[in-house]
């Protein structure tokens, strides 16, 4: 069972998380061709190596981002979703 | 076979006889014995017949890590007999026999055995087609097996699991994890030591060997130190996360270090009978001796390829068993010190040789002698022979690592083909090996390599101390042979005990051209009995490199994985943690004789009575509501609070439809679609002030569709908060045309004329003397009240509606009329009526979709979606009667011998006295009146008519009241 | 308003509930008691503008001269228990005054949540509930490690669980708050969990 970070709760059995996949930026819908949307909506890069994800702590429901190595899953870092500013999305 | 017993052993009390039984027959043992010991002093050595071939098999390690000792308590199966102590009145059964152990019927299968060649099942059984299922398994199901289960019987005692944390786990409790615990210990951390065995000290318990430390009783007096003995680290998981059975109850523990002091396994010798009763590793027999007292045989013949080896000697002579000869693998020149002792007292040594052929009593029931071989330049078995009488053969050729829990850490394995030894490392900065399992061979190195990873692992959890860990150096040497395996002409050398696989079965699977290591375990199945090739993997590895050519190093070994042991599913399963969720009204529902259904995890009323008249109190239910008035607790549906300046732009962003400018006071209905455009949820918005929204959402969906809510306002960021009152708020549909009049005796502060109150209104005020949030909408399609209160007050509720609606007759009713009365309006249930593509098109819902907003999820795709519609489109049918063969939900709708769609909703209609239902047709065949075909399970075809999915007062008149 | 709030363990306790053989574990209802939460922008400020001090931060509580505990769940969220001599009066008060400062127009002052129809309340108490709780929550609870007003939001027995570490007269105590319409799950979970310390339901409300 891995232990995960949670910025507002500490370390945590994996199992009281849920894992919402890459962060990654919504397209302005009205600029975006159909094909730019199509690929937002059903594509993800996939990415083998470090990537910044979106977690649930699910008791509080408390969301913050991780960011992961794929390859070896080690959780390298985890913070909260800071309150302005970009979130540090992959494009 | 009656060896005299000795009877004083270290886990043995000697005095307290205890009485069991094994096949039916009654045996004497004492206090702290093993089945299996208890067996041997009673001079039985058969505890078990092998899987193929019904070979007699007995001890081999004493140490429960074979298959050879499995036998069946009661309704429990393949326990070890050699682990397993036994008690007053336990009754022991052998597995896998025709009658008993003793005498076995199916033992005619060992003359078989050369007409069943590796692979054998593949190859012969499945030609012709059907006959495998028909004939052979279940011949050869009743053959092999392990035990017999009755799986009618429920699980005998309590099983549970529990959460533990320390600073450091070792896992083994001889020397080496001895040393490591008090070394930990001694610089401040908390430590576990785990051992299997009942008593600690491993090795020092039973081999030869003397320390000036007396580890066991600083260990037991270590205030930091706590120990489980009789308990099993069965795996290793990620971040230090230990399974660890201790009886009936599994510990999940999670240690800042590990240390494995898992210490090695003994390995076989392969040679012709080499798994006949009698034959058993070196290390059980000095087990036998120094733990049960029990005098393993009366002449022995030992095979050495170690100084260990002599170690036995000199036990076995101290026990007053005869040494008829030691044969000693390696070739003269070889001195230790424990061989130096054994030279002086007349024992006959044979260097150089080896052991050929066992030599078996009638039926096989023990070994009878042995023919030994002086090994020739080829490493195999010469001419010159020798035969020798003897009822015991003890093998010290050599040892792997007990390298399970290592290599589950991340441990890589590799094989030093000089040294004739397997290495781990890598596993990790958290997890440590100390002792032999890591290569330390001598006592005082496994002290001193435990002492200093004990430290590290201490000083890595973080405690201080002013000593650095000192490692010792690896001896050069090992006690291990390089290929101690002699195969015979006629075969029955056995390498893998569990599967009955011999030398030339592993031979012939390379020969098939399974050169890999892990495709010959899978053609011949090496390894993959209980033991897991914990006797086997190391000789199928220097079988595969000798027959390939290739060194152990390049063959490898098989993965390792969990379970490291036998585990039982009841310890796997442990309390049964299932939650379910109750309305505050739920004892009311039963006193009034509520049949439960889940909904989610909630338990809902899905009608009030008993089973057998379902139907018809169901239609009575829903001729109740329609007729006069009808109550159902709405309490599982969702309820959200959304509050903020950005409240009703935070809703137009989530939901399809536009609420900025919903006046309060009024509710709108709420459609959610993902970002694919697909419909995910809908519920109802009421605006209770210019910032503050009630929302509600499905039953099922309401978790989530909060945390989604969550997540895009940690993107968006508008001035909202959200929170999940689900089961803050109670609810009560009140339903029926008599609905008005029930709802004005129990308020009188909320106006109910349709003019004060009109459909999708929404008001606050006091229902029962209970604040309420009261809403006017029409899931059932008639004049309805939606009262939502605090569940503290819930029961008076429902017990305040029900005494006012006494004079109009009126009844509860559950979710099953529910469900039928919405489909009599045809509104669709999301999840049912829909599925992972449903657009609000299909669902003729675009009224519900602001198209003119800048912006909601799903309404990119949308766009796009809608350029080329569907092929298929929800419609209503109608039939005028239920066909025999009996339509159901996903039921096939079929056009031309394709599939068109599948059926959502279909009932019987009380109402309207006819089938209706919901299905998904082929877009031209939406018009109403179009014939669909619809497809019953037992493939009969049967025509619907297309109708208008709004069956019931289409006009809407009845809600609107 | 004449109705009653009633506690979702109440069926449960006036049944054949498993009574305390010891001072093991020994469970409390305290879920007629009032309680309140206040969440979203604003609320520490405006917390802090009503009482005395509120943690300093998540996941920590602290206990007001009255007796009143404030949990801090999140960094603008805050559980609000009445005190075991309290009359109960705080929560009320408080929502009062959250009303009034709304009504007056102040914005970003945080919303109120209704926690005592939201979830249930139980005090543990005894010397082996570190140990009963090991069986159903994977938090480290034991007492030298969930120190005084700790705070842990996890979950216990598949359920999402607001747990809160109190010493009263030098024993182990510790609050429960989980969903209110999961208590017979959670009873029965508990009432299984204890039994092999003798423990068991010591009736409702403060000792």
């Amino acid at each position: 069972m891995k232990l995960m970070t949670c910025p507002l709760n500490g370390p945590r059995n994996i199992t009281e998380f849920q894992c919402h996949g890459e962060v990654h930026r919504q397209p302005e819908p009205s600029g975006a061709s159909d094909h730019e949307w199509a690929e937002y909506v059903w594509m993800s890069n996939n990415t083998a190596g470090v990537v910044r994800e979106w977690w649930c702590h699910t008791p509080t429901n408390f969301w913050f981002l991780a960011e992961r190595n794929t390859v070896t899953d080690e959780i390298l870092a985890t913070f909260p979703v800071p309150a302005d500013g970009p979130l540090g999305e992959a494009s | 076979m009656n060896s005299a017993t000795l009877r004083k052993g270290l886990l043995i009390d000697a005095s307290r006889k205890l009485k069991f039984t094994f096949d039916g027959r009654e045996y004497e043992g004492v206090a702290g014995d093993t089945i299996a010991s208890a067996l041997a002093a009673n001079g039985e050595w058969i505890l078990s017949r092998s899987f193929k071939y019904h070979r007699p098999r007995g001890i081999l390690t004493m140490a429960a890590q074979d298959a050879n000792t499995l036998v069946q308590i009661g309704n429990e199966v393949s326990v070890f007999a050699d682990r397993h102590p036994i008690s007053d009145g336990l009754a022991v059964r052998a597995q896998n026999v025709g009658n008993s152990a003793r005498r076995d019927s199916a033992f005619v299968m060992n003359r078989l055995s050369r007409f069943m060649p590796v692979g054998f099942y593949y190859r012969t059984f499945y030609k012709p087609k059907g006959i495998w299922e028909k004939v052979w398994e279940p011949i050869i199901r009743a053959k092999a097996g392990l035990g017999k289960l009755d799986v009618t019987k429920p699980t005998q005692g309590y099983y549970d699991k529990a959460y533990g944390w320390y600073d450091v786990v070792v896992v083994g409790a001889g020397p080496a994890g001895m040393a490591a615990a008090i070394a930990a210990a001694d610089a401040g951390a908390s430590v576990l030591l785990v051992d299997e065995n009942p008593r600690i000290g491993g090795a020092l318990n039973y081999a030869r060997l003397a320390t000036e430390r007396d580890l066991v009783s600083e260990v037991k007096g270590h205030s930091k130190i706590e120990i489980w003995t009789d308990a099993i680290c069965n795996a290793w998981y990620a971040d230090n996360w230990l399974p660890v059975i201790r009886g009936n109850r599994l510990y999940k523990l999670r240690a800042k270090q590990v240390i494995f002091a898992t210490g090695l396994i003994e390995q076989p010798s392969q040679f012709r009978n080499n798994d006949l009763p009698g034959i058993m590793q070196g290390s059980a027999a000095q087990r036998l001796i120094r733990l049960f007292g029990v005098k393993p045989g009366n002449r022995a013949v030992i095979l050495a390829a170690n100084d260990d080896a002599y170690g036995v000697a000199l036990d076995l002579l101290e026990a007053g068993v005869d040494l008829a000869a030691i044969c000693d693998l390696r070739k003269a020149g070889h001195h230790g010190p424990l061989r130096s002792e054994i030279t002086q007292r007349n024992v006959s040594i044979l260097d150089g040789w080896c052991l050929h052929e066992a030599q078996p009593e009638k039926g096989h029931s023990h070994v009878r002698g042995v023919e030994l071989a002086e090994i020739d330049a080829e490493g195999t078995a010469g001419r010159r022979r020798r035969r020798i009488d003897c009822d015991l053969v003890c093998m010290s050729v050599g040892y792997v690592p007990a390298y399970q829990l290592p290599l589950q850490a991340g441990g890589k394995l590799a094989y030093d083909d000089v040294a004739a030894q397997f290495t781990i490392d890598g596993q990790g900065k958290a997890v440590l090996l100390a002792g032999s399992v890591d290569g330390f061979f001598d006592l005082d190195g496994c002290i001193a390599h435990g002492a200093g990873q004990g430290l590290a692992a201490a000083i890595n959890c973080g405690y201080q101390s002013e000593r650095r860990p000192a490692l010792p150096v690896r001896d050069r040497g090992s006690p291990n042979h390089p290929c101690p395996i002699f195969p015979h002409l006629k075969g029955m050398d056995f390498v893998d005990f569990d599967e009955d696989l011999q030398v030339k079965d592993i031979k012939n699977a390379i020969a098939d051209g399974y050169r890999e290591l892990e495709l010959v375990k899978r053609f011949s199945t090496v390894g993959m009995g209980p033991s897991q090739g914990r006797h086997a993997a190391l000789a199928t590895a220097m079988l595969v490199s000798k027959y390939t050519n290739r060194t152990i190093s390049e063959v490898g070994v098989t993965t390792a994985r969990p379970p490291v042991t036998t585990e039982k599913i009841a310890t796997l399963a442990g309390r049964k943690f299932t939650p379910f969720r109750q309305t505050p009204m739920h004892e009311q529902h039963t006193a009034q004789g509520a049949a439960w259904l889940l909904a989610g995890n909630w338990l809902r009323p899905a009608y009030y009575g008993h089973e057998p008249d379902a139907k018809r109190l169901i239609a009575e239910e829903v001729v109740n509501a329609r007729n006069n008035v009808g109550m159902i607790d709405v309490s599982t549906l969702g309820g959200l609070d959304v509050r903020g300046a950005d409240a009703a732009e935070f809703l137009n962003r989530m939901y399809t439809f536009a609420y900025v400018k919903l006046p309060v006071g009024k509710t709108r209905y709420l459609l959610m679609t993902n970002e694919a455009g697909t419909v995910i949820d809908d519920g109802v918005a009421c605006r209770r002030g210019e910032n503050y929204f009630y929302v509600t959402a499905t039953t099922t969906g309401v978790d989530r569709i909060y945390r989604n809510m969550l997540w895009w306002n940690a993107q968006w960021r508008l001035d909202v908060d959200i929170a999940n009152v689900t089961a803050a708020y109670a609810g009560v549909n009140l339903a029926g045309p008599n609905a008005r009049k029930v709802l004005a005796q129990l308020t009188d502060d909320i106006a109910l004329s349709p003019q004060d109150f009109p459909y999708l209104a929404y008001r606050e005020g006091t229902v029962a003397g209970i604040p309420a949030r009261v809403f006017r909408v029409g899931f059932i399609g008639e004049l309805g009240y939606e009262i939502h209160v605090p569940s503290r007050f819930a029961s008076e509720l429902w017990r305040a509606i029900g005494d006012a609606g006494k004079e109009f007759s009126i009844r509860p009713f559950g979710l099953e009329a529910q469900r039928l009365m919405r489909l009599e309006k045809g509104h669709v249930i999301i999840g049912q009526d829909t599925d992972g593509m449903t657009t609000p098109e299909e669902l003729d819902m675009n009224w519900a979709v602001a198209n003119s907003k800048p912006f909601f999820i799903g309404k990119r795709s949308l766009e796009i979606r809608n350029k080329t519609l569907s092929s298929r489109k929800l419609v209503g049918f109608v039939l005028d009667r239920m066909p025999m063969a009996g339509l159901q939900e996903s039921n096939l709708v079929v056009k031309n011998g394709s599939i068109a769609g599948f059926i959502t909703s279909i009932a019987f209609s009380p109402s309207l006295g006819r089938v209706i239902g919901l299905a998904y047709a082929d877009r031209s065949d939406a018009d109403l009146g179009s014939r669909i075909v619809l497809r019953a399970s037992d493939g009969s075809e049967h025509h619907a008519q297309v109708a208008s999915p709004h069956f019931y007062d289409p006009e809407n008149l009845r809600q609107e009241m | 308003m004449g109705a009653i709030a009633r506690s979702p363990f109440a069926h449960r306790l006036t049944g054949a509930s498993q009574t305390p053989q010891n001072e093991n574990v020994v469970i409390r209802d305290l879920s007629t008691l009032p309680r309140i939460g206040f969440k979203g922008n604003g609320t520490t400020n405006w917390l802090s503008s009503k009482v005395s001090a509120v943690p300093a931060a998540p996941n920590k509580a602290i206990t007001l001269s009255d007796g009143t505990l404030i949990a801090r769940l999140g960094k603008e969220e805050y559980l609000v228990l009445p005190g075991r001599d309290a009359v109960g009066s705080v929560c009320s008060e408080l929502e009062a005054s959250w009303n009034a400062d709304d009504a007056s127009g102040e914005r970003r002052i945080g919303y109120p949540l209704p926690r005592a129809d939201s979830h249930s309340w139980l005090y543990l108490e005894g010397s082996s509930i570190a140990q009963m709780m090991a069986k159903i929550c994977s938090v480290d609870l034991r007492g030298d490690r969930f120190l005084q007003s700790e705070v842990a939001q996890t979950i216990v027995a598949r359920i999402s669980a607001v747990l809160i570490r109190e010493i009263t007269d030098g024993s182990y105590g510790l609050h429960m708050l989980t969903d209110f319409a999961s208590a017979d799950y959670l009873w029965d979970v508990l009432q299984d969990a204890s039994a092999e310390f003798g423990g068991g339901f010591a009736g409702n409300g403060r000792i």
